[in-house]
């Protein structure tokens, strides 16, 4: 195994204070009876404060693994095989139960996929959000009206009534409870939102509304976010940065502007190619081929059999990734002779 | 024009027994829309959750009856065919649902879904002529047999399994294919083949696809017409590139502005205006979509908005466009193009 790295990874490890979380060869396994699925495969990046992460990349590109495992809840099969990832210079991956329970919420915050899933349908939206402050925050238990007070600033903050905290889950719509599931997930101030596919479920007109709420919400706490998901128009509207993740690994990695411009992997560029739009109709047939299966990946680059540049390397040895711009890297075989 | 399915004034009201008398949601509100038989075509209908698109879907299924009008197909109202012809509706007008997870059993092979309707429906008289029948169908979706077959849903991807619906969609040699977001769960990078393989069902096998969305973009590569939908009425409807390219009413304009274009140099436009709550339907006397509006008048209030023929192929019902005639037949698709009109424009 070839060790990934990007430059800002090495740079990096002497962390300045405006890096919030460091990310450093971090690899998530699955145990399968029959074999080792690598789900996150060494993958390495590093987020500044107040930056806004993508993370892109189809089913099974292991992108919701990524975002379990940052929260500290990979669950079995699934395990952390290796690597680091600091948040605020502390190791997230070496905390023990009761210092990650007390780091999550407080320093770190999932907005989950599917908000209809993930709030109690017998509890109302009040005494979620309480409970979650309850159980997350540090130092002395705040009083019942302290309490109250703060529901009623954080349903503010996500643009909701203040009717809304005596209401039950299954009398809220699909924007609104995504707005309460954001409401909790800023409820402590978080430094780091990790919101996977928060709008999956929900139509256009209320999707840009909470991916606005969520951008005026990590800009009022000055956080950073990971956003992941696979709709590259949302993505291009929201992040500044953004990763491509192709089989548990990064395969490209740069600002919103150049991938969406200038990308060099063929699988970012086949990607933003069958993006369907307004500009143009039915011309591309998508990206030709399958997803790769996490257990049986091909040997050299997992996007070989793929690819349109596949070269005799590609089938053998591994890419690693490289700089290619500004800001950018990629792992792909077409940029080995430059500069490393 | 022969119509094949035909929607006639037809009204779907959910709720409102005898103790919940103000409760009534009007999921579907007075439509009507012919899908004719010699002129092939992708009808798109669009519209965000609770606007009865998918209640459409379901009418023109068969699956849940009209509350008020008729459903007809091949001229028959549907609710008083005979056995034998509810049969052929059942076999000749398809669909395919958004979950392509759901709509398999987890224990039988994929090839439980495509046998068991083969059978059901007599599409071959022997075991060999079905399973000829059956690949023919998953090859024409771009489909090997060989890999396909034989496996269970699970070892497939979410493209393959939504291929391997419209294949079974196909195989009864269907009239009509009603795809209910078909696209929404599957991957970016798949999609686009999916579309293509409902696209070729028009071009090559002259099906009529009625597509279900509420994602214009995919709609607008394959969709020849557009049906624009809002709290169960139509508030415009039309050839699908004149209507993106000039979205008349106030509602459609919101639609395609909100639409996140994968290019971080065309920001969304700056306009957002919804309700946070959306309290079910009270007595609305004007238009639906006045509290919304941003180009409220006096009368949208008092009066409900007819549809105004704007353009000989785009309808819409907003006051704005009262200058002009009022559509003169009730039919949503009197105002879609026909077949050569369609060619001229992507041309």
């Amino acid at each position: 195994m070839i060790l990934v790295q990007t430059d800002q990874a090495v740079a990096e490890k002497s962390t300045t204070s405006d890096d919030v979380l460091v990310v450093d060869d971090l690899r998530v396994y699955y145990d399968t009876p029959s074999s080792v699925v690598k789900a996150v495969d060494g993958v390495s990046f590093t987020l500044r404060q107040g930056q806004r992460l993508a993370l892109v990349g189809e089913s099974g590109s292991g992108k919701s693994t990524l975002a379990t495992a940052l929260m500290g809840m990979t669950k079995a099969p699934g395990r952390v095989h290796g690597g680091h990832v600091y948040l605020t210079g502390r190791d997230l991956l070496a905390m023990n139960r009761s210092e990650m329970r007390m780091t999550r919420l407080s320093d770190i915050a999932l907005v989950p996929q599917a908000a209809l899933n993930s709030l109690n349908p017998v509890i109302r939206v009040q005494r979620q959000i309480i409970d979650g402050i309850i159980d997350h925050a540090e130092g002395e238990k705040p009083t019942k009206e302290e309490l109250n007070e703060r529901v009623q600033e954080l349903l503010r903050t996500v643009g909701l009534p203040s009717s809304v905290a005596r209401m039950y889950p299954h009398e809220l719509s699909g924007g609104m409870k995504q707005r309460v599931a954001m409401a909790i997930a800023t409820s402590l101030s978080p430094k780091l939102i990790i919101a996977d596919e928060p709008t999956s479920a929900l139509d256009v007109v209320v999707q840009r509304q909470i991916m606005e709420t969520l951008g005026q919400l990590q800009e009022g706490l000055s956080a950073s976010v990971i956003l992941i998901g696979h709709d590259m128009g949302l993505i291009a509207q929201f992040a500044d940065t953004i990763g491509i993740m192709y089989a548990g690994k990064l395969v490209e990695f740069g600002p919103v502007e150049a991938i969406f411009e200038n990308a060099q992997h063929p699988y970012t560029q086949a990607l933003i190619q069958s993006l369907p739009s307004f500009d143009h109709r039915l011309q591309s047939s998508g990206i030709p081929g399958l997803p790769p299966t996490l257990a049986n990946l091909p040997e050299g680059c997992s996007f070989n059999p793929r690819c349109t540049f596949v070269m005799d390397t590609c089938r053998i040895n591994e890419p690693a990734l490289r700089n290619v711009g500004p800001g950018q890297s990629a792992s792909c075989h077409l940029f080995d002779g430059d500069r490393k | 024009m022969a119509p094949l399915l035909e929607l006639r004034n037809v009204s779907k009201i959910f709720g409102g027994g005898i103790f919940n008398r103000r409760n009534v949601t009007v999921a579907v509100d007075d439509i009507s829309l012919t899908i004719s038989e010699d002129n092939p075509s992708i009808t798109s209908i669009a519209g965000e959750s609770g606007s009865g698109k998918s209640t459409m879907a379901r009418l023109l299924l068969g699956i849940i009856e009209p509350t008020k009008g008729s459903v007809l197909y091949k001229g028959k109202d549907v609710s008083t065919m005979t056995r034998r012809e509810m049969k052929q509706y059942r076999r000749e007008v398809q669909p395919i649902f958004q979950d392509p997870f759901e709509s398999y059993n987890p224990f039988y092979k994929v090839d439980h879904v495509l046998h068991r309707p083969a059978k059901n429906f007599d599409i071959a008289r022997t075991p060999s002529a079905r399973n000829e029948a059956i690949e023919e169908a998953l090859l024409m979706v771009g489909l090997q047999p060989d890999e396909t077959l034989g496996r269970y849903p699970h070892q497939l991807s979410g493209g393959q399994r939504q291929r391997v619906m419209v294949a079974r969609a196909l195989l009864l040699k269907p009239r009509i294919i009603l795809a209910d977001e078909p696209v929404s769960m599957v991957d970016a990078s798949l999609r686009a083949t999916i579309l293509e393989s409902i696209q070729k069902l028009k071009d090559e096998l002259g099906i009529s696809v009625v597509y279900i969305t509420h994602d214009l973009t995919t709609a607008y590569q394959i969709s020849d017409n557009l049906m624009i939908m809002y709290e169960g009425s139509v508030v415009e409807a039309g050839t699908m590139q004149e209507i993106i390219q000039q979205p008349n009413h106030p509602y459609t304009q919101l639609l395609i502005d909100s639409v996140p274009q994968p290019n971080p140099k065309t920001p969304w436009g700056s306009q957002t205006n919804s309700r946070v709550i959306n309290q079910g339907l009270t007595e609305l006397k004007g238009c639906k979509f006045a509290d919304r509006c941003p180009a409220i008048m006096d009368m949208c209030n008092l009066e409900v908005p007819a549809l105004f023929q704007i353009r000989k192929h785009v309808v819409a019902g907003c006051f704005l466009y009262r200058d002009s005639k009022v559509m003169d037949n009730t039919d949503i698709a009197s105002s879609f193009a026909e077949k050569d009109t369609i060619l001229n424009a992507a041309n």
